[in-house]
């Protein structure tokens, strides 16, 4: 089961509905919880015990905290001590799990992992921080706590949701509603036509670059990483679109993950836009703990005396943003790739957040306009650079694989070779990649203009409206890439 | 009120869609080429196939990506002097190797056909097989949903582009792969009494293949590619015993020590497929077994193949 499937959208999603609706609104979230824990077992059968243990963990972790907070007799310092041994004990065991499924492979001890771990684990250490933060009352109703773990469309790619965000709406079994069926279905064939018309179609052409990258001139290669940013993005978004889409059949409103990414200003820009609630997770539980860590602190006033101001001010945010990115590259998986792009970030963002006011002072110095369509330009072209760099290094089998294909793309690049070579899609593949990347684009341009293009078509006449969506259906059946001569792509991201 | 103007529009939204799949299934509707699973493929290489000279191939190796990796045939023209062409596409069903075969025998009279046997566990059908079981419930009853990639030849035959154009492939059909990933994975082939079941439509499709060679007098024969990642001693079983059973010859190349594939140096994607290296080791064995089983003639010095040893010449540059 995934949810690029039709089996999903057109049988198991509509029988999780109709059997929703069917049961009382107060015992809807049995339901709910049901087709949850019957997705998983789909997809990872007994390896569900993993998740209600995690389930379990977070919350008698939740519970030890309030029963600390409202029956210690210990107060200040000591009481919050105390709430940080329970945390503690709480995140080890459950980044503890996380740790053996998916680090120990380092070690060579492998095992399968539980679908969807790297995910819901964020979701208990958020929980269990917010509590011992005492942002979110700890929950009572241990099913209330599971369906916000275990929600079945979030469970293999995320969003990574906070209780406070998810954990009322599913449990209230509010009632379904045509237009809430009617949009997140729309939602739901516009994933579908990312992932099937776009996404799916750049695959073969990735995968023999990637996968035999020294038979390839530097331009075939400069293509095929392009073209791995736009799959990823295409296939990464388009199941996004799902997922939301499946939240809000149920008339709940899952976080967004993607926001017009290729529209950023920079890099640190192009990650608030892009895997939203990753960002903004770590800025929540990494980030800020870091900055606020009293060594940190202590290291910036020593800072402060030997250089002064000007340079201590950079070190708790600079320590704080290199955690934040070897998280970042650490959680996508344990390989040395991943580190690296991690830490192709961290650089990154650290050369933007020292260099982003004396650029700015130069260009009022120089009068130069950095909103201007030179300036945009300029701007467009450096990132799409740093990102499809950053993307050639998460794809590379090694960071040696990185850097040599780097090195064919800069020191052997022939663009009179780019038409000999065989890159897996023919000519009508290309060009209908090409018009479903401009249609994206469009709607992408109107999204950032604050456009909700589904409120427009809504608000069409009937005729035109069902024109629309017959359109777009249509386009999916006959121009998706599946069947004879290709393959379905298992969603990248179900992977970390 | 609301409530049933809404499952109003349903319906009627569902039943449109409804007509529309039917007539949509209409114009996706194939006349020729039914049971073929990737058109496309077939297509190209018939008429690859076709701008051979007639009657000029002696050897057709059909089958997957197994077939066009490990089969060189300007190589063994070069060293035996047997004219060969490789049918085989990617991931081919049997489906598509009989109407291929059945095309290609048109124009040629074939001493030999090679199937690399990878593609009887793919099954035949010739749709609906994907592991989503909605699709292929749709993709059964709805032609648009099985045949839908046909979009491209309808955009080619008013662009020019379209099918029926012979295009000559100056390596015979054969794909040159230099890279190398080797295979870490050890012994692979340990004996044992077991059998992997072909699915059973491979079963139907293998005796219209058979009866389609022994139609037209040619000797058909079975060869295991040497893939670690794909090969097993339960597959070879299944395979030598209908090749018995059908008195078909069949050379499991996985089982060939003195063939001397080194899996450190000759597999282009840890033991998936061989590359070039690993091809030529394969096409020198099969030229070797091709010659002396069958008896097949040598072609170098006749004046009919002058364009293939033109073509052989390019083959020496093939791992620059």
């Amino acid at each position: 089961m995934s949810y690029h499937l039709l089996t999903y959208s057109l049988l198991f999603l509509p029988a999780v509905m109709l059997l929703y609706q069917l049961t009382p609104q107060k015992v809807r979230w049995i339901t709910l919880l049901a087709a949850d824990y019957i997705f998983f077992w789909l997809i990872s059968g007994g390896l569900i015990i993993w998740m209600l243990a995690a389930t379990l963990v977070t919350y008698v972790c939740g519970r030890v905290i309030a029963y600390v907070v409202e029956h210690s007799p210990a107060k200040g310092k000591e009481l919050v001590k105390q709430k940080r041994v329970i945390l503690g004990i709480g995140v080890i065991l459950t980044l503890g799990m996380l740790v053996v499924f998916k680090y120990l492979k380092v070690f060579g001890i492998t095992f399968i992992a539980p679908i969807g771990i790297s995910y819901y684990t964020l979701q208990t250490i958020s929980y269990m921080t917010d509590v011992y933060r005492g942002t979110v009352k700890a929950e009572t109703h241990i099913g209330r706590l599971a369906l916000y773990l275990s929600f079945f469309p979030q469970i293999m790619e995320g969003p990574i949701s906070r209780y406070s965000e998810t954990a009322h709406p599913l449990f209230s079994g509010k009632q379904l509603e045509f237009h809430n069926i009617a949009f997140g279905y729309q939602r739901i064939l516009w994933g579908l036509f990312k992932k099937m018309l776009i996404a799916d179609r750049l695959a073969p052409a990735v995968i023999k670059v990637f996968s035999g990258y020294e038979n390839y001139d530097g331009s075939a290669v400069a293509v095929g990483v392009v073209f791995y940013t736009i799959q990823l993005y295409m296939e990464f978004s388009g199941c996004m679109d799902i997922i939301i889409g499946t939240g809000e059949v149920f008339g709940i409103v899952l976080p967004e993950n993607f926001r017009q990414p290729f529209f950023a200003r920079n890099a640190s820009d192009f990650w608030r836009r892009w895997h939203i609630t990753l960002g903004t997770w770590l800025k929540d539980y990494v980030f800020y703990p870091v900055s606020l860590a009293k060594p940190v602190k202590k290291v910036a006033k020593s800072v402060k005396g030997k250089f002064g101001i000007g340079v201590s001010k950079f070190v708790a945010p600079t320590a704080a943003l290199f955690c934040v990115w070897l998280s970042n590259g650490i959680w996508h998986g344990a390989g040395w790739t991943y580190i690296f792009y991690g830490m192709y970030y961290f650089v990154l963002i650290f050369i933007e957040n020292i260099t982003e006011a004396p650029v700015k002072k130069f260009a009022e110095r120089k009068n130069i306009n950095m909103e201007g369509v030179a300036c945009k330009v300029l701007r467009g072209v450096k990132l799409f650079f740093i990102v499809n760099i950053g993307e050639l290094f998460f794809r590379a089998t090694s960071v040696a694989q990185g850097f040599s294909m780097l090195g064919r793309i800069f020191g052997k690049f022939h663009i009179s070779a780019l038409l000999e070579s065989n890159l897996g899609m023919d000519v009508y593949d290309v060009a209908l990649a090409f018009v479903g990347i401009v249609i994206v684009l469009l709607v992408d341009i109107l999204h950032e203009k604050g456009v909700s293009v589904r409120e427009k078509i809504a608000s069409l006449r009937l005729p035109l409206r069902w024109g629309v969506w017959y359109a777009v259906i249509l386009s999916v059946i006959i121009l998706g890439a599946y069947g004879a001569g290709y393959t379905v792509v298992d969603m990248i991201y179900a992977a970390y | 009120m609301k409530i049933n103007k809404n499952v109003v529009k349903s319906v009627g939204f569902l039943l449109g869609l409804f007509v529309l799949l039917l007539a949509m299934s209409a114009v996706f509707h194939r006349k020729n080429f039914v049971n073929v699973y990737d058109r496309e493929s077939v297509e190209r290489k018939i008429n690859e196939v076709d701008a051979e000279k007639d009657n000029s191939l002696e050897v057709l190796f059909c089958g997957d990506s197994e077939c066009y990796s490990s089969f060189c045939p300007t190589l063994l023209f070069s060293e035996f002097g047997h004219t060969s062409y490789v049918c085989g596409t990617s991931a081919q069903r049997l489906c598509d190797t009989y109407t291929i075969l059945e095309e290609v025998f048109k124009t040629q009279s074939p001493k030999v056909v090679v199937i690399e046997t990878n593609c009887f566990y793919r099954g035949a059908k010739s749709s609906g097989d994907s592991n989503d079981s909605v699709l292929n419930f749709l993709t059964n009853r709805f032609s648009v949903f099985a045949y839908h990639s046909d979009w491209k030849n309808f955009v080619g035959s008013f662009t020019g582009k379209g099918t029926g154009k012979k295009e000559k492939n100056d390596l015979k059909g054969f794909i040159v792969r230099n890279s190398v990933n080797p295979y870490k994975g050890g012994r692979y082939m340990v004996e044992c009494e077991d059998e992997e079941e072909f699915p059973t439509d491979t079963y139907t499709y293998l005796d219209k293949i058979l009866k389609l060679c022994n139609d037209n007098n040619t000797k058909l024969l079975l060869i295991s590619s040497p893939s670690p990642k794909n090969w097993t001693y339960a597959r070879h079983n299944s395979v030598k015993k209908w090749a018995n059973q059908s008195q078909v010859g069949y050379l499991d190349l996985n089982l060939q020590n003195n063939l001397g594939i080194d899996w450190d140096t000759d597999t282009k994607d840890g033991g998936d497929h061989v590359n070039y290296a690993g091809a030529k080791k394969v096409t020198r064995f099969i030229g070797a077994y091709l010659s002396e089983t069958y008896g097949l003639p040598d072609l170098r010095e006749e004046q009919d193949y002058a364009d293939w040893k033109e073509n052989c010449k390019a083959t020496y540059d093939l791992e620059k």
